[in-house]
């Protein structure tokens, strides 16, 4: 058994103070989890099983890259009660996944998809990213289509940012990339909804598309401001008003469980404010929005007072609606969510 | 009692870095008037910390020496001068007070622009100058060559000039000697009514403000009665003495003497430099020549970049002007910058001292607008309006005519610099008034240009094109008439206060362009589409656009980026914070500067 793995059991083990919740959601994902060996991921399975409380018919997520995956390591999700796939397809233009140092071809992403869809799963989640430089709102359709005609539930899109710190960034700084331009991104952007909507997938989130009722449960947890237990090296979990996180590095990680100490490096209490803040911040990213009342009788904090002026203002620019206890972005809202965000901050 | 021809008073005038400070500093240690312990590391005559960092003198540092002759005792009273164009006002005062000068020139650099502006100060004051060539063990030393200069240019003879090392001392006890030998002791009667000339003064916490006077006629001492001329203010005098590191009190100030006087002056306005002190029983009926009330000629805006820190500004200026009575300010409220003040200076220098000190002996952080100069509008209503802000330039309509203050330049330089020191000149609006060849090696222009283009960037340009090698001198001229027009900036349709600048009319078409171009990239991208425009008397002359911004949302947010993500969007806020609303626009702060720097 990897050494990572062990750790990873022995933080579940240790784990006690949790055990009334009841567990809804699982998701296993950050890197790839589909490079793990079967028998890591079976005693990984049977630690969590054995130590948490989980609620019949869970939604149980693994994310996998294309190329990663096989008939028999699919057979094992789906015993171990996997029952969401969430991959990595990025794009289908084989320029597309070369600037984005994606090692997969367009051909094993597809694969992927059929082989996960012909192994028995039906809530099949992938990821595709625009923004990509010289893409074209006629390569973006080309990709979206193919995907479209697979039986895919759940899409994810997101637009590619170049953050600092990143090799891309540092290309971007030095001249070496010329980035979309937003005309085409947003062209892209409005093509997407035109597709997607054809096809019945609508949004629920800023970046997320579903058919109805394949909403990503174990995301809307954290949206909608939901407890949740993260496990592993850079893992965060808000717990009772409380964010903690995880050493990031792998190695401290490791040995900090083998020292029978907490892995924890960072805990954050949460003030009724900053909860009530973060419903609202984390719920506008939902099409549905959030309630006022809902926040109020989470946290005693009645937002409408604190933030008249600013919810009148976004109102009136076209960012926000409001009927007097929902609040939720407008379409234009959805693409500017940082000028609604930042007055709730 | 001191004998008036043991007396001699006298300056040291140079161009910057030829060696003032060094000459001083041997001067007080060859007459033992430095203090036992203190170590000559640096200048000892320069104090302010400023002073020092920028190897300037801001202020005057009179000092009395006793030097021995043969057997006998001389006073000599050293006045060290400020060596700026900002303060060449205090300089003449200072050389009113003396009766001789030492004109140092660097024998690696020869005569430039301010050997030769304090050589006329020196001239008009009726000194006798000793000419000094300094540096003389400097490998690139060119005796002959700096000779010639001061025999060919200053009609000085040979046999006048003496060499010095002030570094190593050489020359410097011959040069005392000629002191005493060459300068005429000075000349007045004890028994007539006071006749002192002020020729600085500072404000000390304690004790009042201390003036620097040098006796023309009668004696002052504890108890007697003073007036200051200009004003008619009436003191009755604490103390008197000399300067010698510090203040030493004596019995009394007499007739040729250098010193200082406290008399319990709470108002520094009541100790004007160049301002005759006589006695309030039987004053003279007419002060001493070369009275001026001193004009600020530089304007700007200071505002402190919090808003909240404007109360500790005031504060902060009141402070420094009691100290400093060029220094003027009033309270400006800018549309874009808040409540601030107008504050006016002396010249381009005495800007930044001032705005140095405040952020380093106040804490204060500001945002400085770009200097300007007084404009005189003529309306067609014949009223004449002295404007020293942009925004009070009246509308076109009524402007008859408009006149801005010209100076009269001097710019030396090697002469292999001469086409490309036209060329700026010409492009700054400057009209040559002659050109002369100090030597066959080096020239000196004398150029007419406005006030406004010399304080812009001129120093620096002339700097860069001449690769370091020329030097400017200035002094004002009056004013004149020149095509100038108001140039405003709109944004989204609203007329920006600070944005606008009083500029020559061929200029402003160009510098309009500029301007909205900086503009279209300092300001970030809105909600809504914002026009950028520059106009002249309500005629467009630049356009750009802003786009609206379309798309900033976080794209990416799951459990473990929530705490990232808020730092970010704090962050974003913050920014915000930065930016002024004006109209329905947010315009960050460096748009307020940048657009007023040119390309």
């Amino acid at each position: 058994m990897h050494r990572y793995i062990e750790a990873l059991v022995e933080e579940i083990r240790g784990i006690t103070f949790y055990n009334s919740y009841s567990v809804r959601t699982i998701y296993i994902g950050g890197g790839t989890p589909s490079i793990l060996q079967e028998e890591d991921i079976d005693i990984l399975f049977d630690t969590i099983y054995k130590s948490f409380k989980v609620i019949s018919n869970p939604e149980i997520t693994i994310e996998v890259n294309p190329g990663t995956i096989n008939e028999k390591k699919l057979r094992l999700y789906r015993e171990l009660g996997i029952n969401r796939i969430s991959i990595g397809v990025q794009s289908l233009q084989p320029e597309e996944l070369k600037f984005l140092g994606r090692i997969h071809t367009s051909e094993e992403a597809i694969n992927s998809i059929e082989l996960a869809e012909k192994m028995g799963f039906d809530n099949i989640s992938i990821d595709l990213i625009y923004g990509i430089p010289n893409q074209t709102v006629d390569s973006w359709k080309a990709t979206l289509k193919q995907v479209l005609d697979t039986s895919i539930k759940h899409i994810s899109i997101y637009g590619l940012i170049y953050e600092p710190g990143t090799p891309l960034y540092k290309a971007l700084n030095r001249g070496k990339i010329t980035p979309l331009s937003e005309d085409v991104e947003l062209d892209i952007f409005d093509t997407s909804q035109i597709l997607l909507t054809e096809n019945g997938f609508l949004w629920y989130e800023i970046s997320n598309y579903s058919i109805e009722g394949f909403e990503c449960k174990h995301n809307l947890t954290y949206w909608e401001g939901g407890d949740y237990l993260g496990i592993g090296a850079s893992s965060h979990s808000l717990i009772e008003d409380e964010r903690y996180s995880n050493t990031p590095n792998i190695g401290a990680y490791i040995n900090l469980i083998k020292m029978k100490q907490s892995p924890r490096v960072w805990v954050q209490k949460l003030l009724p404010i900053d909860r009530a803040k973060e419903l609202v911040i984390l719920g506008l990213r939902l099409r549905k929005g959030v309630l006022l009342s809902d926040v109020y009788k989470k946290t005693g904090i009645d937002i409408l007072k604190l933030y008249y002026n600013s919810i009148e203002k976004l109102k009136d620019n076209g960012l926000l609606n409001f009927d007097g206890d929902r609040i939720s972005l407008t379409e234009r809202g959805r693409l500017l969510g940082n000028l609604v965000f930042e007055e709730f901050i | 009692m001191i004998k008036l021809d043991l007396i001699r008073n006298f300056s040291i005038i140079a161009h910057i870095d030829h060696g003032k400070s060094t000459l001083a500093d041997r001067f007080l240690e060859k007459t033992n008037s430095m203090p036992k312990r203190r170590k000559i590391e640096e200048q000892v005559l320069d104090q302010m910390d400023l002073e020092r960092e920028r190897g300037i003198t801001i202020k005057s540092h009179p000092i009395r020496m006793y030097y021995t002759l043969g057997e006998i005792e001389y006073e000599l009273h050293l006045i060290d001068t400020p060596g700026h164009v900002d303060f060449s006002y205090e300089v003449s005062r200072s050389l009113a007070a003396c009766e001789g000068a030492i004109l140092v020139v660097d024998a690696t650099q020869g005569i430039e622009a301010q050997t030769l502006a304090n050589y006329n100060l020196a001239l008009e004051n009726n000194l006798t100058l000793i000419p000094v060539i300094n540096k003389i063990d400097l490998p690139g030393a060119e005796i002959d060559r700096v000779k010639r200069q001061l025999i060919d240019s200053l009609g000085f003879s040979e046999e006048e000039i003496i060499l010095v090392s002030a570094k190593e001392g050489t020359g410097v006890d011959n040069l005392l000697k000629s002191i005493v030998d060459r300068i005429p002791h000075p000349k007045g009667d004890p028994d007539r009514s006071l006749e002192a000339l002020i020729f600085d003064a500072y404000f000390d916490p304690f004790r009042g403000v201390v003036v620097y006077t040098r006796i023309f006629n009668g004696t002052v001492k504890k108890g007697t009665k003073i007036m200051m001329m200009s004003n008619g203010a009436n003191y009755e005098v604490l103390e008197v003495g000399y300067f010698a590191f510090g203040l030493h009190p004596t019995e009394s100030l007499d007739t040729g003497e250098v010193g200082y006087i406290i008399a319990n002056i709470k108002d520094i306005k009541d100790a004007r430099v160049g301002d005759t002190i006589t006695n309030t029983e039987l004053p003279v009926k007419i002060p001493l020549p070369g009275f001026k009330k001193i004009k600020p000629m530089v304007f700007c805006g200071l505002f402190p970049q919090e808003s909240n820190q404007y109360e500790e500004l005031r504060d902060a200026l009141g402070k420094l002007q009691l100290n400093d009575p060029a220094l003027v300010f009033e309270p400006e409220n800018s549309e874009a910058l808040g409540p601030g003040f107008r504050c006016g200076f002396l010249g381009t220098l005495h800007m930044e001292i001032v705005e140095e000190r405040l952020e380093r002996e106040y804490n204060l952080t500001l945002v400085a607008t770009a200097p300007n100069v007084v404009y005189r509008v003529y309306t067609k209503g014949g009223d004449v309006l002295e404007i020293n802000n942009p925004s009070q330039f009246p509308h076109y309509s009524e402007v008859e005519r408009v006149e801005e203050p010209y100076v009269k330049a001097s710019i030396i330089s090697p002469s292999e610099y001469i086409g490309p020191i036209m060329e700026l000149c010409r492009i700054k609006r400057g009209i040559l008034l002659e050109m002369n060849y100090i030597d066959p090696m080096k020239v000196i222009f004398s150029y007419e240009i406005p006030l406004s283009e010399v304080i812009f960037d001129f120093f620096d340009k002339l700097k860069s094109v001449t690769r370091g090698y020329a030097s400017l001198d200035y002094e004002p001229i009056g004013f004149k008439e020149s095509d100038l027009v108001k140039l405003e900036v709109l944004v989204k349709g609203d007329t920006i206060d600070a944005l606008s600048i009083i500029i020559h009319r061929d200029e402003a078409e160009k510098r309009g362009r500029e301007i909205v171009r900086n503009l279209r990239k300092l300001i970030p991208r809105q909600l809504f589409e914002i026009p950028l425009q520059a106009s002249i008397n309500g005629k467009v002359i630049a356009r750009e656009n802003i786009p609206p911004l379309k798309k900033n949302v976080l794209q990416k947010c799951y459990g473990g980026d929530v705490t990232r993500k808020k730092k970010l969007l704090e962050k974003q806020k913050e920014g915000k914070k930065r930016l002024k609303q004006i109209g329905q626009v947010e315009v960050p702060q460096e748009a307020f500067l940048a657009i007023l720097k040119s390309e």
